[in-house]
């Protein structure tokens, strides 16, 4: 769904972005963490067309964004930084507005701003003027507007910044649907906590450079059975979400493909071909380590 | 409908601006018609004298509020969404930019429609008093929609320069003093016959004042006509480079 290629970006002759390639599948959330100024805010406009690159190619949804901006703005959802909606419309209108500026016959777009609004539970507000909303409902409705013409690739910058434990929970919970309705969903973070627990994939961005291109899975489980190791392995291997099953040492080390894999499905496939599992445990994430690793190498 | 016109209308609806300038511009006019005619000493005894420095109120009054708040109005439209932060919303959504550009300079246009109805009532009244005709009324009417139009596209092409709306704002308004100095300064220096050589003439057709002067100086049909097609042509030569400016302006914008 996002196809980024050696992609360069300068602000005359300040490099911010350097050789930069990343993949985002269908269904999957890629989380971008790095340090204030690494340029995931530059790499996010440069998805959102609001920003040419100075080198490389982007593709999204099959559309290159440098040569076809137009038609890859239907492809792509994007909610800048600091959402700032109008603060005279109401949430009603503010969503009318967006689903309008996508075409959408008045039948449709009053269907589609109702179950909005029902998603954020603002059906009750819906003329309520949008200042008078809390910066979680704000966010949340600006969320709402950037799927109003239905994007199948969401860039999402920062969507949680400001936002009280709830509010961020509901977020990060409207993030994971998306991916699961089918969607390509790239956010950024400053905490790699949240970005831990809704990503699939993480890159880690520093000095305008990705710390490998190859982002590792978040989870990974430690299993020890008794019996043919290698059998075990090659099993594991073949099982839905798994990416990943290699032998390290007497354990075999599984990398799931998303977050939301179920992990006893594979313990269950284990026994049921009568492996006796001994030890099953989650690996602690490497996140916060590489992303140690990547600052102190830009 | 287009949806940036839309937009717009219900943000003028609600804001305090939005009914606040028609308000204080309706005031203000018959404020100072109720001076005219109560320091005008020939009010009892020739009702049409009076009717007719009325006319000239009003329309003096209204050139120059279009010739101010259009460009005001224009000026604020894109520098007021990228101050504000949702310009760049805009900029990522699946509408064409010209549309942008379209329902920023139709929601001007609508606002001034709004401003010429303000005088329409006193306006009424120097008619029905024979300050002017009918024709006339018109005629001005159009002049003004025309002028405000152009200086609202004139404030939408600087406003696609700058970040800031006070800043956008300011230079428009220069920007149509300069126009006004530079096109009525040669015409009030340098012609000395009766005849208007034929460089000032175009000159002074671009200035924003010139409809309105036209009407008060009872020249003859032919003549007038002659000035009348220069001014509009001028108008709509200047409206249609400002417009193909933020149209560029807006289709290559980043953010």
């Amino acid at each position: 769904m996002i196809e980024m290629e050696h992609v360069s970006h300068a602000y005359g002759s300040r490099s911010v972005l350097e050789d930069v390639s990343l993949r985002v599948a269908r269904g999957e959330v890629a989380g971008l963490v790095g340090p204030n100024g690494a340029g995931k805010t530059t790499l996010m406009r440069i998805l959102a067309t609001l920003l040419r690159p100075t080198a490389g190619s982007v593709r999204i949804g099959g559309c290159d964004v440098c040569s076809s901006p137009e038609l890859a703005r239907w492809v792509v959802g994007f909610l800048p930084e600091r959402t700032s909606l109008y603060p005279e419309l109401t949430a009603w209108e503010y969503l009318d507005l967006f689903a309008e500026m996508a075409g959408q016959a008045p039948a449709v777009r009053k269907r589609r701003i109702d179950e909005a609004l029902a998603r954020v539970s603002l059906d009750d507000r819906r003329d309520a003027p949008t200042r008078e909303l809390s910066k979680g409902l704000r966010q949340r409705l600006g969320l709402q507007a950037t799927l109003m013409h239905d994007p199948r690739v969401l860039v999402l910058d920062e969507p949680t910044d400001g936002l009280d434990p709830l509010s961020r929970r509901d977020v990060l919970a409207e993030v994971r649907e998306l991916a699961a309705s089918g969607r390509a969903v790239l956010i950024s973070s400053h905490v790699l906590a949240e970005i831990e627990e809704v990503a699939d994939t993480v890159y880690v961005l520093a000095g305008g450079r990705l710390n490998g291109d190859d982002p590792e899975p978040l989870r990974r489980y430690r299993i020890r059975v008794r019996g043919d190791l290698e059998q075990a392995r090659a099993h594991l291997a073949k099982q839905p979400d798994v990416r990943s099953a290699v032998l390290d040492g007497d354990r075999i080390l599984v990398d799931l493909e998303s977050q939301v894999a179920d992990p006893s499905s594979l313990a269950q496939s284990l026994l049921a071909r009568g492996f006796a599992l001994l030890e099953m445990s989650e690996e602690h994430s490497r996140l916060e380590e590489r992303f140690e690793r990547a600052v102190k190498g830009s | 409908m287009n949806p940036i016109l839309r937009k717009e209308m219900r943000s003028l609806l609600r804001e305090r601006r939005g009914w606040l300038v028609p308000g204080l511009y309706g005031a203000l006019l018959a404020g100072i018609v109720a001076v005219v005619c109560q320091t005008t000493a020939y009010a009892v005894i020739d009702p049409q004298r009076m009717a007719v420095e009325a006319a000239m109120v009003v329309a003096v009054l209204q050139t120059i509020v279009v010739a101010l708040i259009a460009p005001i109005l224009g000026a604020a439209s894109i520098a007021s969404e990228r101050e504000r932060g949702t310009w760049t919303r805009l900029l990522a959504a699946p509408i064409a930019r010209s549309q942008i550009a379209v329902g920023k300079l139709a929601a001007t246009g609508m606002y001034i429609v709004v401003l010429l109805l303000v005088p329409l009532p006193v306006a009424a009244l120097t008619v029905l008093f024979g300050g002017m005709d009918m024709a006339s009324l018109s005629g001005l009417c159009t002049t003004h929609l025309l002028l405000g139009i152009t200086l609202g596209c004139v404030g939408l092409a600087v406003s696609t320069a700058f970040h800031r709306t006070w800043v956008a704002t300011a230079v428009a308004i220069a920007l149509v003093a300069t126009l006004t100095v530079t096109a009525e300064l040669p015409a009030l220096t340098l012609r000395t016959s009766a005849e208007t050589p034929m460089w000032i003439a175009l000159l002074e057709s671009l200035s924003p004042i010139r409809g309105t002067e036209l009407f008060f100086r009872g020249d003859e049909i032919e003549h007038a006509r002659r000035f009348w097609a220069m001014h509009f042509g001028a108008l709509a030569a200047l409206a249609a480079g400002a417009v193909a400016f933020a149209t560029v302006r807006i289709r290559s914008m980043t953010e």
